[in-house]
């Protein structure tokens, strides 16, 4: 059965990209831009993987992966963010957020993530 | 090289002349690459110098392999890069080709050199994680500079010797284009470091001021943040060419104001009674002790002008020059405002300070006559941004 991943980050082309190199790995991809959309994707999807920006524009990603982890713990939440202010990764771990990746990312560390939760 | 890329060369080479932004010029030579060679995608690993990575800055092709600008790196230990930095590995110099390195891998001696073919076993897997088929070096002197990353041809057959000549040309075009890039940069933080110096060189001369004639302790500093807010407000209502020159004029004219008063003695500018003929003749000399101390800097002369005239009044009865109207400065006008403002609102030697409602409708009954009817009216409009300057503790 095919793997599936969120993505939410603000930047169209960062999904674009992120969902083609997800569909190269066999994972069926969602995307959004917008943090309610994200909620009711997550909800009625239930990604084994979710990548979350930081800074989006209608809710603050902090407050995204709060409301993400009241819909469901099994989800593995990560950050994906330009923002490595340790504040924010202590935050975010706090939260509830399996990892925190800033960017530029190394497409290498993403393929660990993949292959580690690809296995069947 | 066949005609036809010696053409595309000179082509480019043409428009690349024109182009001063490095990203605007690596786009240029990417897009030049991509139509030619009819590759799926091209793109490029660019050094950078602070974080020391290599980050995918510009990439063009088919939309799903376009990787945006800024979010994927690759770090100097990554086999792609080892591959054109590490000697200790013997690689043949030159562009990396994948076709080559299988073809390495198929070769029997590879069995003897387990170093080497686990090497090149993670490098086909980098490579196939950014779909890079071919990966030419830019290197400035031994400075890996960028890598260019191509995919595969849409016709999927292998780059020619040509082609590869051809990228190599375009190769070293791109490392130009970021050794000026980066060259600019340093520039500009220089004479941004420069600047911020000057700037602060002004404001210690102005102080030096204040070390003889303790009643001013913060009059210049508070002058010119008066000043500019009163120029944020005439622009509003005036056209004033190059605004960002004027307004840094305007407040190295006000920090500067009262240099003069370097030439009165102390126990003038300190007399508590009121002063005589005499003494009021050297108090009244200080913007032309001003004017003859800044003349001597160079790009100074609207400077000088604004210092040298901020005594002058309205209707003309003013110093050292008797300007009336329109003669004055606007800096003048402005700096003579902000002046008396702050000279009104501050304890001095022969008088406490007087009350802020007293001190609005002086400077109303003075429009015409002291001071410019313009720049009044400005100072009005910007009375609650000033009443809020005045109440937040500056004036101790």
């Amino acid at each position: 059965m095919k793997r599936k991943v969120l993505i939410v980050d603000d930047e169209q082309e960062t999904i674009d990209f992120l969902e083609s190199f997800f569909n190269r790995f066999d994972f069926l991809v969602n995307k959004t831009g917008f943090a309610n959309t994200a909620l009711e994707i997550y909800d009625a999807v239930v990604p084994e993987l979710v990548f979350l920006d930081i800074t989006m524009p209608d809710m603050d990603g902090i407050t995204l992966l709060r409301k993400l982890r009241k819909i469901s713990e099994a989800p593995k939440i990560f950050m994906l963010t330009a923002n490595n202010d340790k504040k924010n990764y202590d935050k975010a771990k706090r939260y509830g957020a399996f990892g925190y990746i800033t960017k530029p990312v190394d497409l290498a560390e993403l393929k660990v993530i993949i292959d580690e939760n690809n296995g069947i | 090289m066949r005609i036809r890329y010696r053409k595309e060369l000179e082509k480019t080479a043409r428009q690349m002349i024109l182009i001063h932004k490095a990203e605007t010029l690596i786009r240029l030579i990417l897009r030049t690459i991509v139509r030619n060679i009819h590759v799926k995608h091209a793109g490029i690993f660019i050094y950078d110098k602070q974080k020391q990575i290599y980050v995918v800055n510009v990439s063009q092709g088919f939309p799903e392999f376009k990787i945006p600008t800024g979010l994927v790196k690759i770090n100097p230990d990554n086999p792609i890069i080892r591959y054109f930095t590490d000697r200790s590995l013997n690689l043949p110099g030159g562009i990396l080709l994948l076709d080559n390195i299988n073809a390495m891998m198929r070769r029997k001696s590879i069995k003897k050199k387990r170093k080497l073919l686990l090497f090149l076993e993670e490098l086909k897997f980098s490579m196939s994680l950014y779909q890079a088929n071919a990966c030419i070096p830019g290197f400035f002197r031994d400075n890996l500079v960028g890598v260019l990353f191509l995919g595969e041809k849409k016709n999927h057959k292998k780059l020619d010797e040509e082609e590869v000549s051809f990228l190599s040309v375009l190769a070293s075009d791109v490392v130009m284009a970021i050794k000026n890039a980066w060259l600019i940069e340093d520039l500009n933080n220089q004479l941004s470091l420069n600047h911020h110096l000057f700037l602060q060189m002004v404001s210690a001369l102005a102080s030096s001021i204040e070390a003889k004639d303790k009643y001013t302790i913060g009059h210049t500093e508070r002058v010119a943040d008066i000043s500019m807010i009163i120029a944020e407000e005439l622009r509003k209502r005036k056209r004033i060419g190059n605004f960002d020159k004027f307004k840094e004029e305007l407040r190295i004219a006000a920090l500067l104001h009262d240099i003069g008063k370097i030439g009165v003695p102390g126990k003038v500018l300190n007399k508590k009674s009121k002063l005589n003929d005499e003494e009021r003749k050297i108090i009244m000399s200080h913007p032309l002790i001003g004017e003859h101390i800044l003349n001597h800097i160079s790009g100074f002369n609207d400077i000088v002008k604004g210092v040298k005239h901020h005594h002058e009044r309205y209707d003309g009865k003013g110093y050292p020059s008797g300007l009336r109207g329109r003669q004055i400065p606007l800096i003048s006008s402005i700096i003579s405002l902000a002046d008396v403002f702050d000279a009104m609102t501050s304890d001095r030697p022969y008088r406490k300070r007087l009350a802020f409602n007293y001190v609005i409708n002086e400077i109303q009954i003075n429009r015409g006559k002291q001071f410019s009817p313009v720049i009044v009216d400005v100072f009005f409009r910007s009375l609650d941004k000033i009443s809020e300057y005045y109440s937040t503790g500056r004036y101790k």
